[in-house]
This record gives C-alpha cells, structure tokens and sequence, in this order.
C-alpha cells in the first residue's frame, strides 16, 4: 500500500526541520520503499497550504491511503505517528 | 438502515475531529509547534513564534553583503549590520534617510531607474560617509507586506573582486611581457654566436658578437634578479644589511658604469660629499635603476644629468634627463608595479616595469622619498631622491672596485652536471690561471673530492647520483679532523634564504648563485690568500649565515669580518 504523504512546515525553523528529520527517519523505519513524502514550506508555498486548512505548523497529512488524517507538532513521539497514520489501532 | 449508518458514520467522523483536535491542542500546550495559520478574508496568514523568525534575521544580519528595505521613495525603513559598515554611518543613522545619498551622483539615475522597475542588477558606486567610493553590485527586488510595497536591496561589494581581476590581468600581461622580454636576449645571443661560427678570421665582427654575448647575457641575468627581487619586494622580505656609505663615492662608481658603456648620451655628473645610512647592495640597486631608467628613455644624443646634493638633514640626489617624459595620465602611477611608458619598437633597453616599483620600496626601507616631475611628453623627466644624511664613516669606498690583480693558482674542482656550464667554467677557471678537476655526477665528484682534496670545489647542488647537499656533507663528516680544509662552494639556481640556509647546514662554506658572478669568483678565489679570511674559510663561516636574506652579497660572501666564531 503506497502512502502519500505532505509535511507543511515554516521553513527552517527549529521545530519544522525536526519534524522534517524525525517523519522521514519514521518513513525508512515504517515505509521503507512504500511512501511519498513532500515537505511544502507554508512561507514559499502560501497556495498549496490554503486548501489544506492548517491551523498550526509543522503539521503532516496523510492524504492517502483513505480516512485523510492529520498530525500536528514535531513528530517525535514514534507511537503517536504509528497511531496518526492507522498504522496500528486506537487504543 | 441507511439512516442508522449515517449517524455511525457521522459519530465515526466526529470522533475524529476530536482526536484530531486533541492532538492539536496537545502539540500546542508542548510547545511542538512554530507557527499558527489563520484563515483571513484575503487568504491565510502566518503567525510565527518569536523563534521561527530568528533563522532568517541571523541569514540577513550575519551576511556578508549589505542589506536594505526601502520605500517606493527610496527611504531606508531597514537595513543590516553590514549595510552601515558600508556606507560609513552608525546603524542608527542610517535608517529613515534617503538611500540616494549613499550613492556616487554619476550613478544617481542608475539607482533610481532600478527603484522604479523595482527588479535588476546593476554595477554601481557607493559613495560613503567617510569619503570612499566603493564599487558595489545593487540588487533590487519587490515584495508585499501588510499591502505596503517595498524594495528590498542587496549591496555587494566588489572591490575585493575587482582587486583581484585587476591583478590577474596584470599578471597575464606580465607573463606575455615576460615571454618577449626573455626571447629578446635570447634571440641576440643566438645569432651572436652564428656569426661566431661564421667570422673566422674576420676578428671585429667576432669581438663584436662576443660583446653582444656579453652584454645581453648580463641583461638577461638582470631581469631574473629584479624577478625575484620584485617577489621579496611585495611580500616585503628584504632585510638591509646597513652601514655609512659614502654615497658620493658610490653614485659616481654608478654613474661610471653607463658612462663608460652608454657612449650615446652625454651624461654630467654633479657630487658634494655626502653620507648615508644604508644597505650598500640595494643602496647602488636604487641608483643604478634610476640612472638606467633615465637613459632608457632618453634618445641617442640626449642628456642626462645626475647631481647629488647636501640640503639640511638630507642627501638629495636628482636625476635629469631630456628624453621621452612622462605623459601626465602616467605620471601618478609610474612607481606602481607593471606600468611602463610608451615603449621603442625595437626595445632594445626593454625592462619588466618593476624597476621604478623595486627603488620607491627600497628607498623606503631606508627612511627616505623618491619623486618624479615631467613636464608632459618629449620633455625629458626629473627623478629625486631623498635619504638621511648621516656623519662621515670610516674608509671610503668600502664597495669599491679593486684593481684586478693577478690571481694566485688554486686547485679546484668543478662537479657539474650540465656539460656546457662545466666547460665554459672550467675555461674561465683555467684562463684565470688555474688548475681545474671536473666531475659530472655525485659519486665520482665525492671520490675526485676526497682523492685530490683541492683548494675550493664548486659543487652543484642538484646532480644525479649524489646530490650537492649530501656530497658537502658526507665530505665535511669525514673530514672533521682534516687539518687542511677544502673550501666548499654551493652552485645553484635558488637564491632563497630556505636555499641559503640548507647550503649552510650542509657544510659549504658559499652560496653562488647562477649565472655566477666572474667578479664574485674572483674575489672569493683571492680572498682565500689573506690569512683573516684563510682563517674565516678554516672556521666555516659562511657568508649565508650572515646575510640570508640578499643572496647577491653571498655571491661575493668573502668580504666579512671576521668577527664570527666558527664551528
């Protein structure tokens, strides 16, 4: 199954490029070779941000496979991403 | 049943969005977060934390060119660190002005044709606080904030570059000057000794190609020294080796010199006693540069006058000719590196261009001025130098010429490779009385060394078999306890002091540099007949130690004191 996913960050910030570094160490981890990561900077990028309606970045969305799921903050906690993006279930 | 599904679905969906909430506000209240986006009615807007605009004030602030944000006007509402240090104005200073101000008036509607477009490069010249003009690369771009247009300027500096362009291209056009400056002799002497091998029994015609031989030999040994005089000039590594002159004496002796060779201009010689302190080498390199220069530019049948003066604490010596001048755009520069008048076809007196640059340097060094007048082209041109008079010293003349006695016979050995210097050596040697052993390589000039322990070996430093170095010191090891000393002289092409001292710690006692000077072999074969400097040959000093840096005295190293103690 191919995950598609978008980081939305604010450039080079502190927290942005760590999410950035902890989504694709997570991706070679728990998708190696079954994944598409964007990382679309909000301040270069203002249009593709507009329909995703963010609230906060960095922000990650999963837009496929379906339920579209979104995950806010710097990503380091690894269970929560595996919960996030249904790779195992909700407790 | 649809209906019942549809409320799953929707309860399904809501506890998404709640989860999905959660997360949000978690992520918020733990601080994971930089930045919150807020839906506007023209779009959505940013709202950074404090730290996520940090990176990018450091990028700007920390960068090497000068940044600014400017109104449609062209008023300065930012700018960075590095803006100010350009322009020369406190940062406080310079913000709320007019950019205008900061740029030279002849690029003035440049500037504010690149402020209306709004987007472009363009070179341009800063002019700023403090009177300098920098040459600088504006880039002008527009952007938007809270719906108010604004210009954002980079500024560039380019002198550095522009320096270093300058510089390149001069050295291309040394090189190429170079090039033809070394061929010009080499052509002379290559068609000198044609008519050698030609002019059998015609005596004139060989004197005569003999004498070019000569003369465009020494030229050509001229320009490989001012070379690299001009290199140790520019990293300023000359050292003087100074004592009272008698600077009267030695402008004359100079001035002989192109007196007796240049028959072609009329020279009047014009001196008062006169003293100095100084480097006697580059003392006469001066004079001599000055005096060469003039009848370079002065046409056949010109004159040219030298006077040397005494006014107040100063020897003043001026230096007149009516020749070719100096057009006025060339005069501010002729003392730079490179630069060389208008040129004669044939340039048959051609030099580098480094002459005038080596003479300001060193009469620098030695506390004094030079300065140049001319009135314009075909009106001849005025050198002066000035340089601290100090007290009468001891015997005058300590750099005179000696008359040429004759020299006592000396065993010698030559190891050297390259098979026409040894012969053409040996034969100087020989005419000068000698008895000359020659050796081609390392082990066979050792042997011949240790076999016939001769009076002075001249040893190349870089043969085959067994180097220079390792020959002095396998040679000097093994003779320690020798009663009678070889004198060991170094030949080689480098004249750094790195090659002076190596000679030194080998064990030679002198460092000739080629082409070797027949004066300076001269003098360093009689010199060995006094017993002081017999007994300055027998302690090893050698004269490297005391002047490492002007290999040129080295050539004629014998004429120390022998106040140094030996090994």
């Amino acid at each position: 199954m191919e995950y598609v996913l978008k980081l939305y960050v604010t450039g080079m910030t502190s927290r942005s490029t760590r999410a950035v570094e902890n989504v694709r160490a997570f991706c070679e981890k728990h998708l190696e070779g079954r994944y598409d990561l964007q990382v679309i900077d909000v301040y270069q990028q203002p249009a593709l941000a507009r329909t995703e309606q963010l609230i906060a970045a960095p922000t990650l969305i999963k837009k496929l496979p379906l339920p579209l799921r979104r995950l806010i903050g710097d990503m380091s906690n690894e269970d929560r991403i595996l919960v996030g993006l249904d790779l195992i279930p909700r407790t | 049943m649809g209906d019942e599904v549809s409320t799953e679905e929707q309860i399904r969906s809501l506890t998404e969005r709640l989860n999905e909430a959660e997360e949000t506000l978690r992520a918020v209240r733990s601080g994971e977060i930089d930045a919150f986006i807020v839906q506007g009615p023209r779009g959505e807007q940013i709202f950074a934390l404090r730290s996520a605009e940090q990176p990018y004030r450091n990028l700007v602030e920390d960068m090497l060119e000068g940044a600014a944000i400017l109104t449609l006007e062209g008023d300065i509402a930012y700018c960075n660190k590095r803006f100010a240090e350009l322009v020369s104005v406190p940062l406080e200073d310079v913000v709320g002005g007019s950019m205008e101000r900061f740029i030279a008036g002849t690029d003035r509607p440049l500037y504010r044709s690149l402020l209306t477009a709004g987007s472009g490069k363009r070179r341009a010249r800063l002019a700023a606080a403090d009177g300098r003009t920098i040459d600088v690369l504006l880039s002008f771009t527009t952007s938007m904030a809270d719906e108010v247009e604004r210009r954002n300027l980079i500024v560039t500096d380019l002198s550095e570059l522009l320096v270093a362009q300058q510089q390149s291209q001069a050295k291309d056009e040394f090189m190429a000057m170079l090039a033809h400056e070394l061929r010009n002799p080499l052509s002379a002497i290559t068609a000198a000794v044609q008519v050698l091998e030609t002019a059998k029994g015609r005596e004139s015609a060989a004197a005569r190609a003999r004498f070019i031989i000569g003369r465009q030999a020494k030229h050509l040994s001229r320009l490989v020294d001012d070379l690299l005089d001009v290199g140790r000039v520019v990293t300023g590594k000359i050292a003087l080796d100074r004592r009272a002159i008698d600077f009267c004496d030695l402008v004359r002796r100079t001035a002989a010199v192109f007196t007796d060779r240049e028959a072609e201009h009329l020279f009047s010689v014009n001196v008062v006693p006169a003293w100095i302190d100084g480097d006697t080498v580059r003392i006469e390199q001066i004079v001599s540069n000055i005096i060469g220069n003039a009848v370079k530019y002065t046409p056949v049948g010109g004159k040219v006058t030298i006077s040397l003066t005494v006014e107040g604490a100063e020897v003043v010596l001026r230096v007149e000719d009516d020749g070719f001048g100096i057009t006025p755009d060339l005069l501010p520069h002729i003392f730079d590196l490179f630069v060389q008048g208008v040129r004669t076809l044939d340039r048959s007196q051609g030099g580098l261009g480094i002459g005038l640059t080596l003479v300001r340097r060193l009469v620098e060094l030695h506390n004094g001025s030079v300065s140049v007048s001319s009135d314009g082209a075909n009106c001849g041109s005025l050198f002066t130098v000035r340089l601290p008079k100090v007290a009468a010293g001891g015997a005058p003349g300590t750099a005179g010429d000696a008359p040429r006695a004759r020299s006592c016979q000396r065993r010698v050995l030559i190891i050297e490779d390259n098979r026409d210097a040894r012969e053409m050596f040996r034969m100087m040697l020989e005419l000068d009385g000698h008895q000359v052993i020659e050796a081609e390589e390392g082990f066979a000039g050792l042997r011949l060394l240790r076999a016939e322990s001769p009076d002075v070996a001249f040893i190349d430093v870089g043969l085959p078999g067994l180097d220079g170095y390792e020959i002095a010191r396998r040679f000097r090891c093994e003779a320690a306890a020798n009663e009678r000393r070889v004198l060991l002289v170094a030949l080689t092409g480098y004249g750094t002091p790195d090659a002076l001292e190596r000679s030194r710690r080998a064990g030679f006692d002198h460092h000739l540099i080629k082409p070797v000077n027949p004066e300076a072999l001269y003098r360093l074969l009689n010199a060995e007949d006094s017993p002081k400097s017999r007994t300055l040959a027998a302690t090893g000093v050698a004269a490297p130690e005391r002047r490492l840096y002007n290999e040129r005295l080295s050539w004629c190293g014998v004429e120390q004191s022998g106040s140094s103690s030996g090994s």
